[in-house]
């Protein structure tokens, strides 16, 4: 007989984070959508028997569902790019994986020392504001402000922090930032382009220094960090240095200064028209360019690869060299399954069920990921 | 009305024909004020330069650019593909074209018959520029010609007013090799710091 109560909330939220719907977990476990609703709705209370049944459908173990829940993470708490196209189901997904990634952390982070957060709070009211922060910002971090950042992930993880690539949050959400105690960016890994995710991660930090304390509407906060990300990446004078000047467009030029800065050339031409090194007939006709060159769906010069996340990898070789703990241990401690876990940092996990399963995650050759320390 | 290039083989696009000839006006433009009829330059030194530039920024930038590109020639004859269009360009006159322009190279009648079986029904197909006596640009067409020396078709790429140029800015730009910070670094909590603040964990 379960002595602790069933907390609802967390039924919920491991539903949200994998994306299944009421009617699909009632089918799992052989019950109604109905049911499943009484259950999230705390109207009905379900027995050790069903527990069983949700927790091994949703990839926990039934403890995860009887343990207290922390306060939700209000949706005005994150920065969404793309919250208008997105569905309240993609929404409601990634702020899941937010949840749950802040008990890893707080999990991890009582064996262990992350970086401090250390996100200058600078307020912004106008766009040369934001210009100045983020100059401001490149100088906070000790990096230059003349010369390209090469990762921005490093950028954003020695400042504290924690940026994971998740292959399962909707590509109608490109990036979510959380200025919790420990600072997360969720990056969709659907739209991998490295010069995008570059611009991505530069626009989360905006949100994270220029937003702690006081964010406008939504539009503005966006237009705020993407500016913001756009004078991070390419600090006004090397770029009106660099930038050639004349009456037509210099592709050559300008996919030169793509491959100095890592930084696509719409985002180029977009600070060019910023900066009014261009004019709006020269920003239209250029984006025609782009746009007939197929380069809004592939671009030129591209790097060969993405940047990588550092932190929790580093977090869980840490884990192994310190306490012993393999990755089948952290996911118990958080009362999930390795399947679970490994859904949260956006790796690739053996498929259990099949029977030639691979026995390596390709993810770190330093630690041994063989399917042994996960199951 | 003729038909158009793009009538004839639809790799032939009116964007790309524009983009290769807005290249070789460009080359032609800037090589133009390099030229020194007084230190002995000749005009047949000045179209060895835009011949040998244009093929040279053609091999260098295209195949970046453009996914429809390829070079199978470079370069003293210089073979290029449009989609699986075999073309080479030249300066000539567009309506009557020298032989010697049309002449098909080998590895041009393997494309032809690669892209299309019988290379002996397709059309040669030639970016011609005409200049004027100065050496400057007068027009750039696309010409389909037979054999024989027959234009079948003949397109003027009219000149795009603003907006694209791929040779008249810098092509390095002057800046650092980039900073880069160290790994993040994750540590161990010495047992005096380790938290023992269980929060439902």
């Amino acid at each position: 007989m379960t002595t602790r109560a069933f907390e609802s909330r967390r039924l919920r939220l491991a539903r949200t984070f994998l994306g299944q719907t009421l009617v699909q977990l009632g089918e799992r476990v052989g019950t109604t959508r109905q049911f499943i609703h009484q259950f999230e709705s705390k109207e009905r209370t379900p027995n050790d028997g069903m527990i069983a049944a949700l927790a091994a459908a949703l990839l926990v173990e039934p403890e995860f569902l009887l343990r207290p829940i922390g306060q939700d993470i209000p949706q005005d708490a994150c920065n969404f790019r793309k919250l208008q196209s997105s569905r309240v189901k993609d929404i409601e997904q990634v702020i899941a994986h937010g949840e749950l990634l802040s008990e890893l952390l707080e999990l991890l982070e009582t064996d262990l020392e992350f970086p401090e957060p250390n996100f200058p709070p600078i307020a912004v009211a106008s766009l040369d504001d934001v210009e100045h922060a983020a100059l401001r910002a490149r100088t906070h971090w000790r990096l230059t402000i003349d010369q390209p950042i090469l990762s921005t992930i490093r950028v954003a993880e020695n400042a504290g922090a924690v940026v994971v690539k998740f292959p399962g949050v909707s590509s109608a959400i490109d990036a979510l930032s959380m200025a919790a105690k420990r600072p997360l960016i969720i990056r969709s890994s659907e739209k991998e382009k490295p010069t995008r995710l570059r611009f991505d991660i530069a626009h989360e930090l905006g949100h994270l220094v220029m937003h702690q304390k006081f964010r406008p509407e939504h539009d503005e906060a966006e237009r705020q960090a993407n500016r913001f990300a756009s004078a991070f990446l390419l600090p006004a004078k090397s770029f009106a240095r660099e930038f050639p000047r004349g009456r037509r467009l210099d592709w050559h030029a300008i996919f030169a200064i793509k491959r100095a800065w890592n930084v696509s050339a719409q985002a180029i031409l977009r600070r060019a028209y910023d900066l009014q090194l261009i004019d709006a007939a020269q920003y239209k006709s250029g984006n025609v360019f782009i746009s007939k060159q197929g380069y809004k769906r592939s671009e030129p010069y591209e790097a060969a690869e993405s940047e990588k996340p550092e932190v929790l990898r580093s977090a869980l070789i840490a884990m192994q060299h310190s306490a012993g703990l393999l990755p089948k241990d952290v996911a118990h401690r958080l009362n999930v399954q390795p399947l679970l876990l490994g859904k949260l940092l956006g790796l690739e996990m053996p498929d259990i069920s099949a029977a030639d399963a691979p026995t390596v995650i390709n993810f770190n050759a330093r630690l041994d990921w063989s399917k042994s320390n996960w199951h | 009305m003729s038909k158009r290039p793009w009538e004839f083989h639809p790799d032939l696009s009116r964007d790309r024909l524009q983009l290769i000839a807005e290249v070789l006006r460009d080359v032609r433009t800037a090589t133009i004020p390099l030229h020194d009829p007084t230190g002995g330059d000749t005009p047949w030194i000045l179209g060895c330069r835009i011949y040998g530039r244009s093929a040279d920024i053609l091999s260098r930038t295209g195949p970046q650019l453009w996914d429809w590109f390829r070079v199978i020639k470079p370069p003293l004859e210089f073979v290029f593909t449009v989609g699986d269009v075999p073309m080479r360009f030249c300066r000539d006159d567009p309506d009557c074209p020298e032989a010697q322009h049309l002449r098909v190279t080998e590895v041009e009648a393997e494309q032809h018959e690669l892209a299309f079986g019988d290379n002996s029904v397709d059309l040669i197909w030639r970016i011609v520029v005409e200049a004027n006596p100065a050496g400057e640009t007068e027009t750039v067409a696309v010409i389909g010609a037979t054999r024989g020396g027959d234009v079948k078709c003949k397109y003027i790429v009219p000149e795009l007013d603003g907006g694209i140029a791929f040779i008249n800015g810098p092509t390095r730009p002057r800046t650092g090799p980039g900073v880069q910070l160290p790994e993040p670094v994750v540590k161990t909590r010495s047992p005096g710091k380790r938290r023992d603040d269980d929060k439902g964990i």
